[in-house]
Parts: C-alpha cells; structure tokens; sequence
C-alpha cells in the first residue's frame, strides 16, 4: 500500500513537473508579439482636385450709398426698401427753404454787383472824357503838370474800379452758382438702376450733409442682379487662390442647390490690416483675407445671406494616391537620416500626371491632420533633433514596411503620394490607433475588420 | 521435566502513520489528496492548512497578473476590447472626449497590473472562505452531518494547491499563445477567444484544474463527513456547475476573465 502510494505521488509530481518544465521552456524562448488588426487599401490613381473650403457672405457686386450734400429735414421720401429704381428716380427732397433763401441773397448780391459795376464804368467814362480833355489843353501849356496829373490819377482810379466790379461780379455769379447747386442737392435722385436694399431714414428725420465728409447714410442701392460670394480666408489657404479659379457655392438658404462661382478678388491685405488690433503684436484673432467670388446663376439672393464656399485650388490628373487615413508621421530611423532622402520603396516619381495650375512646387499647406498633427518637413540641413516624416505601411505579407513618402495635395478622401509608393501596393489605410500609434516597422498584422464592427455572420473576419 | 511453555510474542503493534508535515500535506494533495483529507479528519484544526494555500495562491496570483499584463498581446486584447465597450451603445455616444480619456487611462497596463494584482491576492483568500463555507454548508444541508467550519476551511484551503498550480500553467499558456482566453481548458480551441461571448466562457469554465480542485474538494468533504465519495461529489459538482453557470449568464464571469 505504502508502495503504491509512493509510486502515485512520483508519476503525478513527474506529470506536474515535466509539464512546468515543457510550458516554462516554450513560454521563456518563444518571443510573443502583438498582431494588430488592420484594414488595407491599393495605391491607386486618379484625379485629385484640392479644395479650401470658406465661409462669408452674398453681397451684391455693385452696391452704393446715399449721403446727402447737404442737411436738412427729409420733406419727401417716394422709396421704400425692397424697391426697384431706375437711374434718375427721386429718392429722397430734403427742404430746400433754407438753401433757397441763400441763392435768393446770392442773387441780390450778384445785382448789386452788376450795379456796382455799372456805376464804376460810368465813372471810368467821366474820368476819361476829363483826361482826354485837360491832356489837350496840358500839351497845349494852357493847364499845370499836377492838375494834369490829377485828371490822370482819377482815369488810372476809374479803370481799377471798373475792373474790381468785374470781379465782384463774377464772385457774385459764382456764389450764386454755389447757392443753386446747394439747393438742386436738396434732390437726390438715383445713381443707377437697382433694388432699394437698405433704407436707414424715415420720413422727417434730418440728415446731415457736407461735401467733405460722408454724412447720413439715408439708403443703400444694390443691383442684385449680379452677387457675389465675400468669403474669408486664413492667411495658409489665401496663397493658394487666384483670380479664375472656379468654386461651388452652398447658401444655408437654398440648402438642395449648389451654386457655381468664379474668383474674381483677392485681397493683397488682410481685414484688420487697418485696425489697431493689426499692429498689436498681441492680438488674439486668426489673420483673415477677402476673397470675392461671382455667383453665375440668378437666384433671389439678398445681401447677407451665408455661403460656404469650396473653391477648386489645384488638381492632379492621373496622380497616385492612396487615403487620408493612411499617411501619418513617424520619428526617422537614424538609417534613413544618413541617407538623406533615399527611401526605402523608392520608385520614380510618377511622369503621367498632370498638374494643374502648372503648380509642382513643394506645397505649403500638405501637412497631414491624422495621427500625430506635427511639421511635415524632412529637414536636409539639421543636424539637431531629428523632425517626424510622413510615412506610410505598405503590407508585406504578415508584417507591415514603415515607408517614406512624399506627399502633394490632398482633397477631401486621398492624398497624392509624389514619391516613394508605386501603383498597386497594398497599404494599410485603418486603423485610426494602429496607424497613429501602435504600427512600426516590421510590426506583425492580420487583416480584419475595424474595432466595433462585426464580418458578415456577427463574427469578427478572421481572413488573414 | 517439561520445558516452560515460550511465550510468544504479542502480535506487533501497528506502527502509526507519522504525522504529515504541512509541506507534506500540500505537496500530497496533488497525488493522494485521500490520504491528506483522512489524517485531516482526525488531527486537530490548524490555521496553516488554509493560510499557507491562501498565501501561495494569491503570491502566484499577483505574479501571473504582473506577467499577464506586461504582454504586449494581452495589452492589445484589453485596448481592442476596451474601443469596442466604448464604441457600443448608448454610453459611447453620451462620453465625452474628457471621460473617455479617463477610461483609457484607467485601462492602461500599469492600472490593469495593480487592479489584477489585488484582485488575484483578495480573490484567493475570498475562494478559501468561500468555499470553506460551501462544504460546511453542503455537509450539513445535504449531507446532514455536523462538520466543523474550520475543518471544511482547512479542506477548501488545501484543495486550493491545485489552483496555485493551475495559476502557474495558465501564465505559461497565456504567455506561450499571447491570448488572455488561453487557459488549460476548451478555451484553448476557441481562435478568438471574446470574454463577451457566453459561449467562449463556458469552455472556459471547462478548466482541467477547475474540474481537478471540484474533485479534491468532493474527497475531502466525504473524508470529513464519513459519506461515500459520489454521494459528496454529487453535491459538490452540482453546487460548482450551478455557480459557473451563474456567474457567465449573469455577466459577473466576463469581468473575472
């Protein structure tokens, strides 16, 4: 009994220790590694048409003011906002009493004048008839040099006053010229045809008016027949834009339509450029630039309404591109440091796509928004810390290869890869935590779906 | 003259069994776990039979949770698992970025070493007393013999040897595979094992050493109570599949994987 009790407890502690042994061996040189799930993709060609998304305003493209000349009570006012004018249509009759009075006094003076100018070329007419006559009898010796003198001086008197109240008389016309177009000014008519779109007076309300300053603003005239989209631009997408380029327009109010528009200004500086927050080095606004864009289709737009506009910057033709997703930025391995932008799947940069625009220079706006958000620049002549790169992970049978890219423009799905990728590959486009984080460079992967989804029959894909 | 009849000599007097030290009794339970529960049975009650388990057990516990979690496998399983609870329902939709970030954080491999860690060590010495507790009560109800609660606490702490064991083999496995559902059990046959799936769970409850210690723990109750075997495996095993089952369908089974 006692024997076969101890034969018992060796064939189990043997069982036991060789099993610890076998599972202890394997666990200790067996290295384990992490297989990350993970989707993939094909670089493919196509077109690719970069687009800088925008938001403003419709306004009309001609719109003037009404500032009156002059002040003055508003004695008639036949307009109202929303309504149509033609040019020379009465707006607005400010009283004109005060300015009639004023031409009334003009003309008075202008007839005083006159009379004063008669008087002075009667005098003139005396004085020379009394100079001929003494100038005879002097050259005569029959009168002395001062009388003489004297008639003379009189005659010189005469002439200069006849020609002061010429003067005076065309000052006098001229104040009664001013005097008239003070009161004409107290009628506004309409400069051009167009729609009353702001009315700010009313109806007795007075108005102040100079020639130097702009006054009250009594009513904006707008043509609506042709608007235009004023959109505002951040100063790393307003270089991008240039006079013709085409845009597709979406107002809030015409929610199931998309407009098309042509750019047609660009603001040189910015909107506050002016303002004292501009040339405050401490100013907390985004720099935003003008950019005005004419709608080509008639609709019932009314100044003010929102738009968004994306505007067409500059497109590729048969470009190699592959998905937004799968470009993020790694830390250079110190071999591809040394080699100075060789890269590891290099391929000559594709030569059957056509840029538009005539634009192949490196762009400034290219940095990609997944994953780690950092400068996208390989730096050729720092020799510091070393700046993230874009890469992508091209699948290589089970493992994934961590490649170098070159990446151009980019809409709203794809990047254009300008090198380092050639056409087919298959590389891994999701997912997000994979591709931002846990991807490195000969890293295991299985193919499956995203986090959270399921395959066909409620299971998880388990093709690999 | 006759010679004096020989005495003959008294039959030889059994020879008793020489006490089983306490490293002998946990290293016998393996291979004669009949023999440990019988001297059990009429030795007096000492608090090591159950602590020094409880203390092995939770000292394999701690390390195989250490282990565990510091596979970057693992990591990945518990980060995949973790995007899928948050993305499901309407809990997901109500979270903010702000408390989703919390939930990650507490789901990091330092969070989930220190939370495996202690639940491992509490969970040992809870399951001593827990099912200390289950064979008093199962001798009593069902048995109906009076058995002491320390003696049952004594045959549930030396049962747990085989736990502390099957700790140590299915850190081997889970390190070897690199999947947490990788224990000695049907679990070993699922590819991809989901601790959400009740059915996964199950096989993992069809574990080689749960199914060794039900057994040990069976011998021991019949030792203590004096009862056949099957009579006492009867009630044992049907208390043990009775609280499996509840503790998947309940849910509670998914957290404890």
């Amino acid at each position: 009994m006692a024997k076969s009790t101890k034969r018992r407890r060796i064939v189990v502690f043997s069982i036991i220790g060789l099993v610890l042994a076998g599972l202890g061996a394997v666990a200790f040189f067996r290295k384990r590694e992490a297989v990350i799930t993970v989707q993939t993709e094909k670089v493919t060609r196509r077109d690719i048409t970069e687009k800088v998304v925008a938001n403003g305003k419709i306004q009309p493209v001609l719109q003037v003011k009404i500032n009156p000349e002059v002040s003055g009570e508003i004695i008639d006012l036949p307009v109202k906002e929303g309504q149509s004018v033609r040019k020379g249509d009465l707006l607005v009759k400010i009283k004109p009493d005060f300015y009639l009075a004023q031409l009334h006094q003009c003309d008075a003076g202008y007839e005083s004048a006159l009379a004063g100018k008669a008087q002075a070329e009667a005098n003139l007419e005396k004085a020379e008839a009394d100079f001929k006559r003494n100038k005879d009898l002097w050259e005569h010796k029959l009168l002395s040099e001062s009388d003489f003198i004297g008639f003379k001086a009189a005659f010189d008197v005469s002439k200069a006053q006849v020609e002061s109240a010429l003067h005076q008389v065309e000052s006098a016309k001229a104040t009664v010229a001013s005097a008239q177009d003070s009161l004409d000014k107290t009628t506004i008519v309409s400069p051009m045809t167009g729609t009353i779109s702001k009315l700010n007076s009313r109806l007795g309300e007075r108005v102040l008016g100079t020639v130097q300053n702009v006054g009250t603003e009594i009513m904006t005239i707008s043509d609506l027949n042709e608007m235009e989209a004023r959109v505002d631009l951040g100063e790393n997408d307003i270089v991008l834009i240039a006079p013709g380029q085409t845009a597709q327009l979406e107002v809030d109010a015409f929610k199931d339509r998309k407009f098309t528009g042509t750019v047609t200004e660009v603001a040189d500086s910015s909107n506050d450029s002016s303002s004292l927050a501009a040339t405050s080095s401490t100013s907390q606004e985004a720099t935003k630039f003008q950019v005005r864009i004419r709608v080509q289709e008639k609709e019932q737009f009314k100044p003010g309404m929102s738009v968004t506009a994306e505007i067409s910057t500059r497109f590729r033709t048969n470009a190699l591109t592959v998905p937004i997703a799968s470009v993020t930025t790694r830390m250079p391995k110190e071999k591809d440091k040394k080699k100075d932008g060789k890269l590891a799947l290099a391929d000559p940069p594709a030569t059957n796509s056509v840029a538009g625009n005539n634009d192949d220079q490196s762009c400034t706006n290219c940095a990609p928004t997944n994953g780690v958000a950092m400068e996208a620049k390989t730096d050729k002549k720092s020799k510091g810390a070393a700046k993230p790169i874009e890469v992508v992970f091209v699948k290589d049978g089970e493992r994934v290869k961590m490649v170098p890219v070159k990446i151009g423009i980019s809409d709203d799905n794809y990047w254009e890869i300008t090198d380092g990728l050639k056409e087919g590959l298959e590389i891994i486009s999701g997912g997000y935590r994979a591709i931002s984080r846990d991807l490195e460079d000969g890293k295991k992967v299985k193919i499956g779906p995203p986090a959270g989804e399921k395959g066909k029959d409620g299971e998880p894909d388990k093709k690999d | 003259m006759e010679e004096p009849p020989l005495e003959q000599d008294a039959p030889p007097k059994p020879v008793p069994r020489p006490k089983m030290s306490l490293a002998a009794r946990l290293l016998n339970v393996f291979a004669i776990p009949g023999q440990v529960f019988g001297e059990l049975a009429t030795s007096p009650s000492a608090v090591s039979n159950w602590l020094v388990p409880a203390v092995l057990a939770a000292i394999v516990g701690v390390l195989s949770a250490l282990v565990i979690f510091s596979q970057p496998a693992v990591q990945k399983q518990f980060r995949e698992r973790q995007d899928k609870l948050l993305q499901q329902g309407s809990t997901a939709a109500k979270m903010t970025a702000q408390e989703r970030a919390v939930v990650e954080r507490m789901t990091s491999p330092p969070v989930l070493k220190a939370v495996g860690s202690a639940g491992a060590a509490i969970g040992s010495f809870g399951n001593v007393l827990w099912w200390g507790f289950i064979l008093w009560f199962l001798a009593r109800s069902l048995l109906r013999v009076q058995v002491s609660f320390a003696k049952a606490l004594e045959v549930a702490g030396l049962a747990m040897m085989i736990n502390v064991l099957g700790g140590i083999v299915a850190m081997l496995l889970i390190v070897h595979v690199g999947r947490v559902g990788a224990t000695p059990s049907l679990a070993l046959l699922v590819k991809d094992f989901d601790a959400t799936r009740k059915g996964d769970l199950f096989a993992a409850a069809a574990n080689v050493f749960s199914v060794w210690v039900v057994l040990v723990r069976s011998i021991g109750l019949a030792k203590l109570a004096g009862v056949p075997y099957l009579r006492a495996a009867w009630a044992v095993f049907t208390f043990w599949i009775l609280e499996q089952s509840f503790l998947i369908l309940s849910g509670i089974g998914q957290w404890a994987m």
